[in-house]
C-alpha cells in the first residue's frame, strides 16, 4: 500500500512537469505563430533597448507611432516594437539572442563585449556619409514656406547648415563617440546625450545659508557645506551638506583629477598625441616624476577628501539610489548626479507632501581655479564636455531583413523636430543641431570650455595597478588612515602590480594581431573581388585603410614600448625611493615573464 | 494509456516542427551563396563561410567562381584565429596560382603568402613576395599595403639607424605616386608610420613633413577622426615646443580647434590659436561653440593682446 501510494505521488509530479513543459511549447508555439503573423500583415522591425524609465519609453512610442503613420501614408503597413529588457538581464539577452541568430532588428549598444560590434552588427559609416533625406525634405520645405516664426527661422538656419552633408554632421559630436576605433566603423546612431551637474535644494540654501545662489568656486562649495552642517548641528534637523555614495565619491574624483593633473598627462605626453597613455605614466613612475607625492596628484585626491568630510557616515556602504532617495526626500542640500536622473528626482520631489517638497537647482561642479588659496597653483581649468558623445544609440544587426527600413527609421528618429520630441518626453538632453533642450535640460548642455586629460596610476582599463589604487583609496578616502599612509602603502605595492600590467600590454598587442589581420584579409577580398564601380572602389580602399590602423597599431607597439623603456632607463634618477620603485619593479617583471 | 518513455520522441517531433516552421531558408545559387559566404566571413563566421565555400567549390570547380571559393577556403585556414593550418592554405594558393587567376586575384593571393611567410617567420620568402607586389603594383592599394608590411619587417627597433633606411626606402618608393584627397589610397597610413619612424629617431623635420601629409592627404572620413586630431596636436606641439615656430603652431592649433571641435582637445586648441593670432573673434564666434560666451572670448582674446 505505501508502495503504491509513492509511485502514486511519483507520477503526479511527473505529470506536473510534463503540463508545465506543455505550457513552455505551447507558449513558444504561440510566440512564433504571433510573430510570423505580424509579419504577414506588415514589415515588423523590433528594437531592443535597456531604458525602462517611463519617459524613454513613452518618447520612442511616439517616434514609432509618427513613423508608422509616415510609412502608412507611403502605402507601406509597418510596425515598430520596441523591447524593453531589464539592465541586469540585458546584456544575457543580447548575447542569447545574436549567438542563435533570433536577435532583433535593432539593438541598444552598449553593456555587452565590443567585440560584438564587429560579429554581429552593420557597419553604418555608409549611410551616415550620406544626407538625411528627412532633413532635406524639412529644409526644403522651410525654404519655401513663407512667413517663418522664430523657432522655424532656427530650425532653416541649423539645417541649412548640415542638411545636404552627410548625416553624421547632424549630430552635436559629429557621431564621434558612435566611432568604433578598433572596427574603424560607425555601428551606432544615438538619440542622446548626458553630463553630470549638482542638483541642490534651494529652500534649505535659504534656510541654512540665507540665500539660494549655487557656489561659484571649489571654496565656495566647501564653505556652504560648512555652513549648512553648521545649521544642521545648531537647528538639530537632519540635513547633510552633500548625500554620496561611492559613485558619486568617483564622480568628484573623476572631476577634480583632471581640473588638477590636466598638466601632467600632457607633461607624460612622450609621443606628444595629446595625452598620457597607461605606459607613457608608468614610464614617467619610472623616471620618478610621478610618484603619489607629486603636488598635483596629491591635491586632486586632498580635494575630494576635504570635501568628504561632509559625506554621510558610511557613504561607502551607500548606493546610489540611496543617496538619491535622501535628496529627494530633502535630507540633504546637494548631490551629484547625471541628467539621466533629473526627471525622476523632479517627479519624486513632487511626489512627497506637500511641506516636503522643495525647489531644485542645479549648478556645475565647482571649479578650482587659479585664485584658489589651497590648490590653486594646480589648477587646470574645467573638463571639457565638447565629447560627451551621443548615447541611447542602436544599432542594426546583421540579422534583420529589413535594413533598409531600419536605417529609415533611425534617419527618421534623428531629425531636429523628432530629436527634440523624444528627448523632452525621456526628460534627456537632444544630439541634433537644431533639436531644442527642454527647459530643465538647459542647464545639462554640454560644456565645450575646458580641458582634456587627467593623471593618476591606471596603467591599463581593468588593469591591477587600476585596482590597487582604487583599493587603496577607499579606506583612504573613509578616513581610515592619512595620506602618508595611503602615497606609502601605493608606491611599495605598485611595482609588482605595474608589472603585471605591462607584461599584459606587451603581449596582448601580439597577440590581438590575428584578430586584425582576419579583419583586414577580409577588407582586402572585398576591394579585389567586390563590386568594381569606382565609387565602391574608393569606399573599400577607405574601409581597407581604416583596417590596417589598429593592425598596424598592434605591429609596431612592442616596438615602440622597447624603444620608450630605453629611453626612459637612461633618465632614472638617483633618487633611492625611485630606485628602489625600478628594482622592484624589474624584479617582478622578471618574475612574471619566467612564469 | 499516455507512456513516459514516449516523452523523448514526442519532444523530439515537436523540435522538428518547431525548426521546419521557424526556419529561414539560405541561398541555393552559387551565386548567391558565393556573396552570403563572403558576408559571413566579413562578420568572421568562418565556420558559416566555410560551409557555402565548400558548397559553391563542389558545384563549380574549374569555374571562375569554383577558384573564388577555394581562395576563400585558403583564407579561412590561413587567417582562423583558432586552428590555422599555413600548410594547407600554401598549397590551395598555389593551385590557384596555377590556375591563372586575373591579375589582382593573382596579387591578392601573393599578398596573403607572404603574410603566411611572415607568421612562419620565412622573411626572405615574405620579402620575395612584397619586393614583387611594391615593383609592380606600387600604384594601387595592395602595392602599397606590401610597402607598409615591408618596412614594419625591416625597420628593426624605432631610433635604429635600420629604421631610418627603411623610412628613407620607402619615402623613395612614396614620391614616385600620386594620390589626391579623393583617392588617397594607403598613402597616409605610410605617412604616418614614416612620420613615427623618424619622430623616435629624432629626425625631426622629416618626422613633420609625413605627419603633415597624414593631415593633408588623409581625412577624418578616409583615416580616422582620433588619429586626425591627434596627429594636428602633435603637429602644432612640435612646431611650438621643439621648432619654436609659432606661426606653424597656430595653424595646426587652428585646424585642430576649427576642424575637429568635438575632441576634448579643442578648446585648449582654440586658446592657443587665439595666442598665436591664427584666429579672429568672428571666426571663433562663428564655430558657435556651446558655453563659449562673450565674455570668455573677452579673456581668451585680452591674453593674445598682452602677448602682441
Amino acid at each position: 500500500m505505501g508502495k503504491s501510494n509513492k509511485d502514486g505521488g511519483a507520477a503526479w509530479v511527473n505529470y506536473v512537469g510534463l503540463f508545465i513543459l506543455l505550457v513552455c511549447y505551447a507558449g513558444a508555439f504561440w510566440n512564433v505563430i504571433s510573430a510570423k503573423r505580424q509579419e504577414s500583415r506588415a514589415d515588423v522591425i523590433r528594437l531592443v533597448h535597456w531604458q525602462l524609465e517611463l519617459g524613454v519609453r513613452d518618447g520612442l512610442e511616439s517616434l514609432i507611432e509618427q513613423f508608422e503613420a509616415y510609412k502608412k501614408e507611403q502605402g507601406q503597413t509597418v510596425e515598430v516594437v520596441q523591447i524593453p529588457i531589464p539592465e541586469r538581464a540585458y546584456n544575457q539577452y543580447v548575447t542569447t539572442q545574436l549567438i542563435g541568430g533570433t536577435a532583433p532588428d535593432m539593438i541598444q549598444t552598449g553593456m555587452f563585449p565590443t567585440e560584438y560590434l564587429g560579429r554581429f552588427f552593420h557597419p553604418l559609416s555608409v549611410y551616415l556619409q550620406q544626407p538625411n533625406p528627412f532633413n532635406q525634405a524639412r529644409l526644403n520645405e522651410l525654404e519655401s514656406a513663407d512667413n517663418l516664426s522664430e523657432d522655424e527661422q532656427k530650425l532653416k538656419e541649423a539645417l541649412s547648415s548640415y542638411a545636404d552633408g552627410p548625416w553624421m554632421n547632424a549630430f552635436t559630436d559629429g557621431l564621434r563617440s558612435q566611432y568604433q576605433e578598433t572596427f574603424q566603423e560607425y555601428f551606432g546612431v544615438g538619440f542622446s546625450t548626458f553630463t553630470v551637474r549638482m542638483y541642490y535644494n534651494k529652500n534649505l540654501f535659504q534656510k541654512a545659508l540665507g540665500h539660494s545662489r549655487p557656489p561659484e568656486s571649489y571654496a565656495e562649495l566647501l564653505e556652504f557645506a560648512k555652513g549648512i552642517q553648521r545649521y544642521a548641528q545648531e537647528s538639530g534637523e537632519e540635513v547633510l551638506p552633500i548625500a554620496s555614495s561611492k559613485y558619486q565619491v568617483n564622480v568628484f574624483k573623476h572631476r577634480y583629477m583632471a581640473n588638477l593633473t590636466g598638466n601632467l598627462a600632457r607633461k607624460f605626453d612622450l609621443d606628444r598625441s595629446g595625452g598620457a597613455d597607461g605606459l607613457e605614466k608608468l614610464m614617467a613612475m619610472l623616471r620618478g616624476d610621478f610618484t603619489p607625492w607629486t603636488p598635483e596628484y596629491a591635491a586632486a585626491i586632498d580635494a575630494v577628501q576635504q570635501l568628504a568630510i561632509f559625506f554621510p557616515k558610511g557613504f561607502m556602504a551607500l548606493g546610489r539610489e540611496d543617496s538619491g532617495f535622501a535628496f529627494v526626500q530633502g535630507k540633504a542640500a546637494m548631490i551629484t548626479s547625471g541628467s539621466w536622473d533629473a526627471l525622476s528626482y523632479l517627479n519624486n520631489i513632487k511626489n512627497q507632501p506637500a511641506d516636503k517638497r522643495f525647489e531644485v537647482g542645479i549648478f556645475d561642479l565647482p571649479v578650482i581655479t587659479a585664485e584658489d588659496e589651497q590648490f590653486g597653483e594646480y589648477a587646470v581649468g574645467r573638463s571639457s564636455e565638447a565629447a560627451a558623445g551621443t548615447g541611447f544609440a542602436f544599432g542594426i544587426t546583421r540579422y534583420t531583413r529589413h535594413l533598409d527600413l531600419c536605417v529609415e527609421f533611425l534617419q527618421f528618429a534623428t531629425t531636429p523636430e523628432k530629436n527634440t520630441e523624444l528627448n523632452l518626453i525621456a526628460g534627456w538632453i537632444p544630439v541634433v543641431h537644431g533639436a531644442v533642450p527642454g527647459e530643465l535640460m538647459k542647464n545639462f548642455e554640454p560644456n565645450y570650455v575646458g580641458y582634456f586629460g587627467a593623471t593618476s596610476f591606471d596603467i591599463m582599463p581593468g588593469g591591477k595597478a587600476l585596482l590597487l589604487e582604487d583599493q587603496i583609496y577607499w579606506p583612504f578616502i573613509s578616513g581610515d588612515f592619512g595620506y602618508d599612509t595611503y602615497a606609502e602603502r601605493l608606491w611599495q605595492a605598485l611595482p609588482a602590480e605595474a608589472a603585471t600590467d605591462f607584461k599584459r600590454m606587451y603581449e596582448s598587442s601580439k597577440e590581438s594581431i590575428p584578430n586584425r589581420q582576419l579583419r583586414r584579409s577580409a577588407f582586402l577580398s572585398t576591394m579585389v573581388l567586390g563590386e568594381q564601380s569606382q565609387e565602391a572602389r574608393i569606399t573599400n580602399e577607405v574601409n581597407l585603410q581604416r583596417s590596417l590602423e589598429p593592425l598596424l597599431k598592434l605591429m609596431i607597439n612592442q616596438k615602440k614600448i622597447d624603444h620608450m623603456l630605453a629611453k626612459t632607463l637612461d633618465q632614472t634618477p638617483d633618487d633611492p625611493r625611485v630606485q628602489a620603485f625600478n628594482q622592484a619593479f624589474f624584479r617582478a617583471l622578471d618574475r612574471e615573464t619566467s612564469n | 494509456m499516455f507512456r513516459f518513455r514516449y516523452f523523448p520522441f514526442f519532444f523530439v517531433l515537436l523540435s522538428f516542427l518547431w525548426v521546419g516552421f521557424a526556419d529561414e531558408s539560405g541561398p541555393t545559387q552559387p551565386t548567391d551563396m558565393l556573396e552570403r559566404a563572403w558576408e559571413e566571413y566579413r562578420f568572421l563566421s568562418l565556420d558559416q563561410a566555410k560551409s557555402y565555400f565548400n558548397q559553391v567549390l563542389s558545384k563549380e570547380e574549374g569555374t571562375s567562381r569554383g577558384l573564388e571559393a577555394k581562395l576563400g577556403l585558403a583564407m579561412i585556414r590561413q587567417y582562423a584565429e583558432s586552428g590555422s593550418d599555413l600548410t594547407g592554405a600554401e598549397a590551395m594558393y598555389k593551385e590557384i596560382l596555377a590556375a591563372g587567376p586575373e591579375t589582382e586575384v593573382a596579387d591578392l593571393v601573393r599578398s596573403n603568402l607572404a603574410d603566411l611567410h611572415i607568421s612562419r617567420g620565412e622573411k626572405d620568402a615574405a620579402l620575395a613576395l612584397l619586393d614583387q607586389l611594391i615593383e609592380e603594383r606600387l600604384h594601387s592599394v595592395i602595392g602599397q599595403d606590401a610597402l607598409l608590411r615591408k618596412v614594419v619587417l625591416v625597420m628593426g627597433e624605432f631610433g635604429s639607424e635600420q629604421s631610418v633606411a627603411a623610412a628613407r626606402e620607402a619615402e623613395e618608393k612614396l614620391s614616385e605616386v600620386e594620390v589626391s584627397t579623393d583617392r588617397p589610397l594607403l598613402v597616409p597610413i605610410l605617412s604616418s608610420l614614416l612620420g613615427d619612424i623618424y619622430f623616435r629617431a629624432d629626425v625631426i623635420e622629416s618626422a613633420v613633413a609625413h605627419y603633415e601629409r597624414y593631415t593633408t592627404i588623409g581625412s577624418a572620413h578616409s583615416t580616422n577622426y582620433a588619429s586626425q586630431a591627434s596627429q594636428l596636436y602633435r603637429l602644432a606641439n612640435i612646431y611650438e615646443n621643439t621648432l619654436n615656430q609659432p606661426d606653424k603652431a597656430g595653424h595646426f592649433y587652428r585646424r585642430l580647434a576649427t576642424e575637429y571641435s568635438n575632441s576634448q582637445m579643442a578648446y585648449y586648441a582654440l586658446e592657443k590659436a587665439i595666442l598665436y593670432n591664427a584666429i579672429t573673434r568672428d571666426e571663433v564666434r562663428e564655430l558657435r561653440l556651446g558655453g563659449v560666451t562673450d565674455e570668455i572670448l573677452d579673456e581668451l582674446f585680452a591674453v593674445k593682446g598682452e602677448r602682441n
